[in-house]
C-alpha cells in the first residue's frame, strides 16, 4: 500500500512539472514520466492483489502512454521542440503555482467528502487523481501553446485513469483498452490539428488565433 | 548534567570543525565532475589559516555594527548547533531553550547582522547584496513557516529531537507528506545558505552574487569569521535535514565516549552522502536568474503546502 501511495504522490508531484516547465521538450518527458508512474501504481496494485487485469493495464499503459506516445509527440511536433522555445501562460508563473496548490486542495478535499470508501488504494489517492485531473485542466486551459494545451489535457486524462484504478481496480480490460486507444488517435488528431496550425499562424501559439473564419 | 554539558561541548566543537572540510569537499568533488584536479578538500581550513593571521582592516565609515557583527555571525550556528541533534538522539540540556521557530529565528540573526553590516559600510555592493538577501529569506520564509507547521502537525511538537523520533515511529501514511516536507526543506536550505540555484558562492561577479557582495568590505579575521559562519551555516541546516528529516539513525543514544565516537563517525558519512547529493544538484543546475527566484521558492512552498495538505487528508 505505501509503494502506491508513494507513487501517487509522485504522480501529483510530476504534473506540477507541467505547470512549471518553460520548455515544450521538457513538458512531453513530463507527460512520459507521469504515464511510467501510473503504470507502476497499477503494477504494484497487481503485486498487492494479483488481479491479472491490473498486470495488463500497466503494461498497456507503460508501452502505449509512456512510451509510445510521447515519442508520437516529439514526431509531430518536432519542429517546435527543435526550436526549443520558451513559453508562456495566461497568468504569471508564481501565481499559476499558486492556483495550482489552491486546485489540488480543491481536489484533496473533496476526495474526503465524497460519499465512498475506496476498496483497494487509500483515500488520499482518490484526492489526488481528482487534484491530477483539475492541474491538467487547468494547464489546458492557462497555456498559451497548443503543444501544451494537449500534453495538460492528456495530463488531466492521466488523473482519470488513476481515479479509474482507485474507484474500479478490476475494470474490464476492454474498456481500458478502448479508452488507451482512444487518447492515441486522440493525439493523433490533435499533432495533426497543431501542425495544420503551425501552417496557418506560423507559430502554436493559441492567443494568435483571433480571427474566426468559416 | 556534566555529561550532559560535555556531549553538548562536543557536539558544538565538530560543528565548528567539520564545517569547512564540508565546503571543501563540495568544492573538490564538484572540480572532480567538471574533470578539473580541484584544489584540496583542506583547502578552506587553509584560507581561513591565512586569513586569520592578516592585519585586520576596518572601514572608516563603519559603525560599531561592523565590528560587531562577523561574532555574531560566527556565533549564531554554534547557538543553533545546541538546539538541533547533533550526535545524540536524546535531547542535551539546552535542547529546550527553543523549537524549531525559534531556532530559526536563531539562525536568522547571522543573516540580519550580515546585511545591517554590508550597509554600515556604505559600499553600494553591500546594499545590493542586502537587499537580494532579504528578497530570497523572505520568499523562503512561507516555506519555513508550512514545514514547522506540517512537522509540528504531525509529530504533534516542534522541538527537533522531538520530531525526529515522532516521524519515524508514526504510521506509514506519512511517508508521503514527510517524502515532500524534506524536499520542500532541502530546497529552501539552499537558498537560505547561498548554494547553486539561488546563489554561487565561488563567484564574485557584480551581476549575480548575493553573499559575496554582503561581504566585500571585510577582510582579514573579519571576513574570515564570516566565512567560518558561512560554512557553519550550511553545515547546522544539513544536519537538521539529515538528522530529523531524512535519517535519523546512527545518532548516540546515551552519552558516552563509543556513542559519541559512532555518532561522529556516521555524521561524517551522512555529510559525505549529503556533500554527493549538493555537487549533482549543482552541477545539474545551473543559477537562476535573480528574477526567478520566486518561481523556484514559490516551487518548495507548493512541495511544503502539498505535504501538509496530503496529511491532512489522509488523516
Amino acid at each position: 500500500m505505501l509503494a502506491e501511495l508513494m507513487l501517487s504522490a509522485l504522480l501529483l508531484l510530476v504534473t506540477y512539472w507541467f505547470i512549471v516547465t518553460r520548455r515544450l521538450s521538457s513538458a512531453v518527458s513530463a507527460y512520459s514520466v507521469q504515464s511510467w508512474l501510473l503504470g507502476l501504481v497499477a503494477l504494484a496494485l497487481y503485486v498487492d492483489t494479483r488481479l491479472i487485469g491490473l498486470l495488463l493495464f500497466g503494461l498497456l499503459i507503460v508501452s502505449v502512454k509512456g512510451i509510445l506516445i510521447p515519442r508520437l509527440l516529439r514526431n509531430r511536433v518536432a519542429f517546435a521542440l527543435v526550436a526549443g522555445r520558451e513559453t508562456s501562460y495566461y497568468v504569471r508563473f508564481p501565481t499559476a503555482l499558486l492556483i495550482g496548490a489552491g486546485l489540488s486542495l480543491v481536489g484533496l478535499l473533496a476526495a474526503t467528502r465524497l460519499a465512498f470508501q475506496p476498496q483497494l488504494l487509500p483515500q488520499s489517492v482518490l484526492g489526488i487523481s481528482l487534484a491530477v485531473f483539475l492541474l491538467g485542466l487547468f494547464t489546458t486551459i492557462a497555456r498559451r501553446d497548443a503543444i501544451l494545451q494537449v500534453t495538460g489535457l492528456l495530463a488531466a486524462e492521466n488523473g482519470l485513469l488513476l481515479l479509474s484504478l482507485v474507484v474500479a481496480p478490476g475494470l474490464s480490460l476492454l474498456i481500458e483498452v478502448a479508452i488507451v486507444l482512444d487518447v492515441l488517435i486522440a493525439v493523433l488528431v490533435m499533432g495533426f490539428l497543431v501542425a495544420r496550425m503551425r501552417d496557418a499562424v506560423a507559430g502554436t501559439d493559441t492567443s494568435e488565433l483571433t480571427r474566426l473564419r468559416g | 548534567m556534566l555529561a550532559a554539558a560535555v556531549g553538548q561541548l562536543i557536539a558544538v566543537a565538530v560543528v565548528i570543525a567539520l564545517s569547512p572540510l564540508l565546503r571543501g569537499v563540495i568544492e573538490n568533488l564538484k572540480a572532480k565532475v567538471q574533470s578539473r584536479r580541484g584544489s584540496s578538500p583542506l583547502q578552506p581550513y587553509y584560507d581561513l589559516y591565512k586569513l586569520l593571521g592578516k592585519q585586520r582592516s576596518r572601514t572608516p565609515h563603519g559603525s560599531a555594527l561592523s565590528v560587531a557583527a562577523p561574532y555574531i555571525v560566527f556565533a549564531t550556528p554554534i547557538a543553533f548547533a545546541m538546539l538541533i541533534p547533533v550526535l545524540s538522539a536524546a535531547p542535551l540540556s539546552w535542547a529546550f531553550m527553543a523549537d524549531m521557530v525559534g531556532s530559526g529565528f536563531v539562525i536568522g540573526i547571522g543573516g540580519f547582522f550580515t546585511n545591517l553590516a554590508a550597509m554600515d559600510s556604505g559600499s553600494p555592493y553591500g546594499g545590493l547584496g542586502s537587499s537580494r538577501s532579504r528578497f530570497v529569506s523572505s520568499l523562503a520564509e512561507p516555506t519555513f513557516i508550512v514545514v514547522f507547521f506540517a512537522v509540528g502537525f504531525i509529530s504533534g511538537g516542534t522541538v527537533p529531537f522531538v520530531v525526529n523520533d515522532a516521524l519515524f515511529t508514526s504510521s506509514s501514511h506519512i511517508v508521503p507528506s514527510h517524502a515532500l516536507i524534506a524536499a520542500a526543506f532541502l530546497m529552501v536550505i539552499l537558498a537560505e545558505a547561498g548554494r547553486l540555484p539561488i546563489d554561487n558562492p565561488n563567484s564574485s561577479q557584480e551581476l549575480s552574487m548575493i553573499e559575496s557582495s554582503r561581504l566585500y568590505e571585510f577582510s582579514g579575521p573579519d571576513l574570515a569569521l564570516f566565512e567560518w559562519g558561512g560554512f557553519m551555516k550550511l553545515f547546522v541546516l544539513l544536519i537538521v535535514w539529515l538528522n530529523v528529516l531524512v535519517f535519523p539513525l546512527g545518532l548516540a543514544g546515551a552519552i558516552n565516549v563509543p556513542a559519541f565516537a559512532v555518532a561522529v563517525a556516521s555524521l561524517a558519512g551522512k555529510m559525505l552522502v549529503a556533500a554527493i547529493l549538493l555537487v549533482g544538484i549543482e552541477s545539474a543546475l545551473a543559477k537562476i536568474r535573480i528574477m526567478r527566484v520566486p518561481e523556484y521558492l514559490g516551487g518548495s512552498f507548493v512541495l511544503a503546502f502539498l505535504g501538509l495538505a496530503l496529511y491532512t487528508v489522509g488523516h
